[in-house]
C-alpha cells in the first residue's frame, strides 16, 4: 500500500503546553492568595484591602483560571498531540488551530481583567459576562470543527477510545455552556439569566456538576487512555472495559447534578434522582480508575524509574478517591454534615490538585522532551517535584477535611436545654489554624509547579524544537470490507458522525428528564403571594452583592433541618426565589447563611451593617470576612436601573409598565430613609450631629443599597 | 421536604417519568453489555494497540 508523507503540527501542541504552565502558575498563585486571605484576614484588610483583590472577586478568578486556563489548555495540549497521532493525520486546519489557541488565550485574558473588576454573572464557574460567554461558544466551536474535520480525513479506520472522550467533551460542554449561559444583557457588562430561583439553581448545578464531569474528567480520561499506555509502553488493560466506562460514564454523569442541592428548596424527586445516579456513578468511575492502574500490571517496576508514571499513578488514585467521595457526599446522611463546609473544598482539590494537576504534570514531563528531542534536564528535580506535590496535596486536603467535619458537627450541636451550642463565629475561629495549614499546603504545591517550570525551561534550552514532525502512513481505503459478524459498536467506531449524534442523545436523556418538567410545568414551583419583586434600591444592592461575590461565602438557603431553623429561622421555600435572577443559594458557608438576614430573628440595625461592612471585626470579633470600605466611598450608579427593570419585566418579574421611569425616585426616597437611620443611630451613640449635606452624600453611597437588600432578605414570608 | 413531594404527583402524566427513566436505564445497559460481550477479540487487540503504533 502506498505511503503518504505528511507532518504533525507540533507548534499548536507546544503553544498550548506553554499556556498550560503559565496559567497553571498564575491560577495557583491566585489560589494561594485567597487561601492566605482566609488565614490572615486582618493583614489583608490592613495592607491589601483593594477592591480588585477582595476574596469574593479573586476566588472566582482562581476557579476560572484553574478550570478553563490551566486544565483547559492542558486538555488542548493533550488533544492536539494525541489526536494527530491516533489518527495518523495532521490537524485539519492550521488556521483553525491558531484561532483556537489565540482565541482561548484572549478569553482567559478577558476573564482575568473582568473578574477582579467585579463584572460577573454570579453563577459559580459561569461567572464571565455575557459577551465572553459568546466568545467561549465561538472558540469552542472552532475547536470542535477542527477536531471533527481531522477525524473525518483520518488515516486510521478505528477511532481509539481517547477520541470518544474528546468527542463527548466537545458535545456536552457546548450544550451545558449554551443552556446555562442564556441571559438577557442590560448593558455591555451586565445581564440577568433567563432562569430564576429553583430553575436557575437546577440549570446551574446541572452545568456545574457536568463542568466537572465533561471539562475536568472526560477529556482527562481521554488523556489517561492515551498517555498512560504511551508512558508504560503497553496497551490499556482492557479495551472492553473502556467501552463500558465511556458509555456508562457519559450516560450517568448528566443526571447527578441535583446532589449539589440536597435538602434545598429543589423538589424531592429531582433530589432523589440526583442521589441515585450519583451512587451508580462509582461503577464506571472506578472501572476507569482500575483500567488505568491495571495497565501497569507487571510493569510496576517502571513506576519507580519513570517520573511520568509516578505522577499518573497518583493522579489516577486521586481520581479514584474523589469519585468515591462524590457518591458518598451525595448520600443525605453524609451530606447533611459536609454540605456548605470545607469538606467540599477539600473534595474538589483532590480532583484539581490530584487528578488534573498531577496528570498534567506527568503529561508535560513526557511531552516536552519529545517535542524538543531531548531528555528531561533534571530527573532529580522532577522527582523532587513529584514528592513535594504529593505532600502539598496531603497538607492541603487533610486540614480541610478536618475543618469540614468539625464545622459540620459544630453547626449541629445542641445543648440539653435545646439551644444551639455554638455561635457561627465560634466555628470560624476554630477553623482558623486549619486555614493556615491549608495555605502551607498550597504554597508547597505551587513551589513544585515552579520547580517544574524551571526544569522544563532548562529542558527546552538544551533541546531543539521539532515544529513539523515528518511521518508517513498509508491512506485510508475508500471501501472497507467489514469482517463477517461485526458488531455495531465497531461500525460505530468507524463512523464519527453517528457517534457524535449518539453521544448527544445519551447525554441529553438525563438532562431532558430532569429539566424539562421543571421548566415547562409552572405548578412545580408553588408561588407565594406575599413574595414581591425587590425595590429599585434593593435590586441595585443585590447586584452589588453579586458583584462582590458574597455568594462565594454566604448561602441563602435554610435547609429544613432542626439545627438550621434553630439558627436561621424558617426553612427556605421554592416560591421565595421566583424573582431571583440569578439565584444566590451559594455552595459554601465560610460565613453564615443570609437567606433570613432581614427577619426579626436575625435582624441587625442598619448602623450595625454599616459598621460591619466597613470593617467586619468591629462587630464580629474573629471574623475572616474582608472589609468593604469602598462601598462607603463609591456612589451608587443608577445608570442602568431602568434597563434592569425592563429586562426583569421581560423575564416575568411583575414590575408595572413604565415603572422604570419613576424607579429612581423610589430609590432615592428609600436610600434617604436608610441613610437617615444610620446617621441618627450614630448621633445617639457617638453624640455626633449630622448635617443635611452628610445625609445627602451618604444616601448616594453603594453601601446603602447593600444594606437595604440585606434587610429585605427573608422578610417576604414574615409579612404574609 | 414533604411540602413539595406532592407537587410532582399532581402533574398530569407525571407517573410516566419514573417508569420511562427506569426503562431507558435498563435498556441502555442491557444493550451496552450485549455489545461488549460479543466484541471480536482480534479487532479489540488491534484497536488497543493504536496508541503504541503511532509513529
Amino acid at each position: 500500500m502506498e505511503l503518504e508523507k505528511f507532518k504533525y503540527d507540533n507548534v499548536s501542541v507546544r503553544n498550548f503546553a506553554f499556556a498550560t504552565i503559565t496559567w497553571g502558575v498564575v491560577g495557583m498563585l491566585v489560589g494561594l492568595t485567597v487561601a492566605l486571605q482566609l488565614a490572615f484576614p486582618n493583614w489583608f484588610n490592613e495592607y491589601l484591602g483593594f477592591k480588585i483583590l477582595v476574596f469574593g472577586r479573586l476566588r472566582p478568578l482562581h476557579t476560572n483560571a484553574i478550570i478553563f486556563a490551566f486544565v483547559g489548555n492542558g486538555i488542548f495540549t493533550g488533544v492536539y498531540y494525541s489526536l494527530q497521532r491516533l489518527l495518523k493525520t495532521r490537524m485539519w486546519s492550521d488556521k483553525l488551530s491558531n484561532i483556537h489557541f489565540w482565541g482561548w488565550q484572549f478569553i482567559i485574558l478577558c476573564a482575568a481583567l473582568t473578574l477582579p473588576l467585579g463584572y460577573t454573572q454570579g453563577k459559580e464557574y459561569a461567572e464571565l459576562v455575557w459577551w465572553i460567554d459568546i466568545l467561549i461558544a465561538l472558540i469552542w466551536v472552532v475547536f470542535g470543527w477542527n477536531m471533527f474535520a481531522t477525524i473525518l480525513v483520518r488515516r486510521v479506520r478505528h477511532i481509539y477510545v481517547a477520541i470518544w472522550f474528546y468527542i463527548a467533551t466537545f458535545v456536552t460542554v457546548a450544550i451545558l455552556h449554551i443552556f446555562n449561559s442564556l441571559a438577557i444583557p442590560t448593558s455591555l457588562m451586565h445581564s440577568y439569566p433567563v432562569y430564576a430561583g429553583v430553575q436557575d439553581a437546577l440549570v446551574q448545578w446541572w452545568y456545574g456538576h457536568n463542568a466537572v464531569a465533561f471539562f475536568l474528567t472526560t477529556p482527562y480520561l481521554g488523556l489517561m487512555y492515551y498517555f498512560v499506555p504511551k508512558a508504560a509502553n503497553r496497551p490499556i488493560y482492557s479495551y472492553k472495559l473502556s467501552i463500558v466506562h465511556f458509555w456508562a460514564l457519559i450516560f450517568l454523569y448528566i443526571w447527578a447534578g441535583p446532589h449539589h442541592l440536597l435538602y434545598t428548596a429543589l423538589p424531592d424527586w429531582a433530589q432523589s434522582l440526583g442521589v441515585v445516579f450519583s451512587v451508580m456513578l462509582i461503577a464506571p468511575s472506578w472501572g476507569g480508575m482500575l483500567n488505568g492502574l491495571l495497565t501497569l500490571r507487571g510493569a510496576w517496576d517502571k513506576v519507580r524509574d519513570d517520573v511520568t508514571l509516578k505522577f499518573m499513578v497518583v493522579a489516577i488514585t486521586a481520581y479514584g478517591m474523589s469519585t468515591f467521595e462524590g457518591p458518598m457526599l451525595s448520600l443525605k446522611s453524609f451530606n447533611v454534615i459536609t454540605h456548605f463546609t470545607d469538606w467540599i473544598v477539600a473534595h474538589v482539590h483532590i480532583g484539581g490538585l490530584g487528578w488534573n494537576g498531577m496528570l498534567t504534570f506527568g503529561m508535560l514531563y513526557w511531552l516536552i522532551p519529545r517535542l524538543y528531542r531531548t531528555k528531561i534536564y533534571s530527573m532529580k528535580l522532577a522527582n523532587v517535584h513529584f514528592w513535594i506535590a504529593t505532600l502539598g496535596i496531603l497538607l492541603w486536603a487533610i486540614p480541610m477535611y478536618w475543618a469540614g467535619w468539625v464545622q459540620g458537627l459544630m453547626w449541629q450541636q445542641f445543648e440539653p436545654t435545646g439551644e444551639l451550642t455554638h455561635k457561627f463565629i465560634d466555628t470560624v475561629t476554630t477553623l482558623h489554624p486549619l486555614y493556615i495549614l491549608r495555605s502551607l499546603g498550597g504554597l508547597i504545591y505551587l513551589t513544585g509547579a515552579l520547580i517544574m517550570t524551571y526544569n522544563l525551561i532548562m529542558t527546552i534550552k538544551k533541546g531543539h524544537f521539532v515544529a513539523e514532525e515528518e511521518v508517513e502512513a498509508p491512506a485510508l481505503t475508500k471501501t472497507y470490507n467489514a469482517p463477517k459478524g461485526e458488531y455495531w459498536h465497531h461500525q460505530l467506531e468507524r463512523r464519527p458522525v453517528q457517534f457524535l449524534i449518539l453521544s448527544i442523545i445519551v447525554v441529553a436523556i438525563g438532562g431532558i428528564v430532569e429539566i424539562v418538567p421543571l421548566l415547562t410545568v409552572k405548578s412545580n414551583i408553588p408561588t407565594i403571594s406575599s413574595v414581591k419583586p425587590l425595590t429599585p434600591l434593593e435590586l441595585e444592592g443585590r447586584d452589588i452583592y453579586v458583584r462582590e461575590g458574597c455568594y462565594v461565602c454566604h448561602s441563602q438557603m435554610v435547609r429544613p433541618l432542626r439545627f438550621e431553623t434553630a439558627r436561621y429561622g424558617e426553612y427556605s421555600k421554592p416560591g421565595e426565589f421566583v424573582y431571583d435572577h440569578p439565584f444566590q443559594w451559594g455552595s459554601k458557608r465560610t460565613g453564615p447563611d443570609l437567606g433570613r438576614e432581614g427577619t426579626k430573628k436575625l435582624k441587625k440595625s442598619n448602623y450595625w451593617h454599616f459598621n460591619h461592612l466597613n470593617l467586619p471585626k468591629v462587630t464580629s470579633q474573629g471574623s475572616v470576612m474582608p472589609a468593604y470600605p469602598w462601598l462607603l466611598e463609591d456612589d451608587l450608579s443608577t445608570e442602568h436601573l431602568s434597563s434592569k427593570i425592563s429586562t426583569l419585566r421581560t423575564l416575568g418579574v411583575p414590575y408595572d409598565d413604565g415603572y422604570e421611569d419613576i424607579a429612581k425616585d423610589d430609590l432615592s426616597a428609600q436610600a434617604t430613609e436608610v441613610a437617615k437611620d444610620i446617621l441618627e443611630e450614630n448621633a445617639k451613640i457617638n453624640n455626633e450631629q449630622y448635617s443635611q449635606e452628610k445625609l445627602e452624600s451618604l444616601s448616594k453611597k453603594e453601601i446603602i443599597a447593600v444594606i437595604a437588600y440585606l434587610q429585605r432578605l427573608g422578610t417576604d414570608i414574615e409579612n404574609k | 421536604m414533604r411540602f413539595v413531594s406532592g407537587v410532582f404527583d399532581g402533574m398530569d402524566g407525571a407517573t410516566i417519568y419514573p417508569i420511562f427513566s427506569l426503562l431507558v436505564f435498563v435498556v441502555f445497559f442491557v444493550l451496552l453489555f450485549w455489545w461488549v460481550v460479543r466484541l471480536d477479540n482480534t479487532t479489540v487487540e488491534e484497536i488497543k494497540n493504536i496508541p503504541l503504533n503511532d509513529k
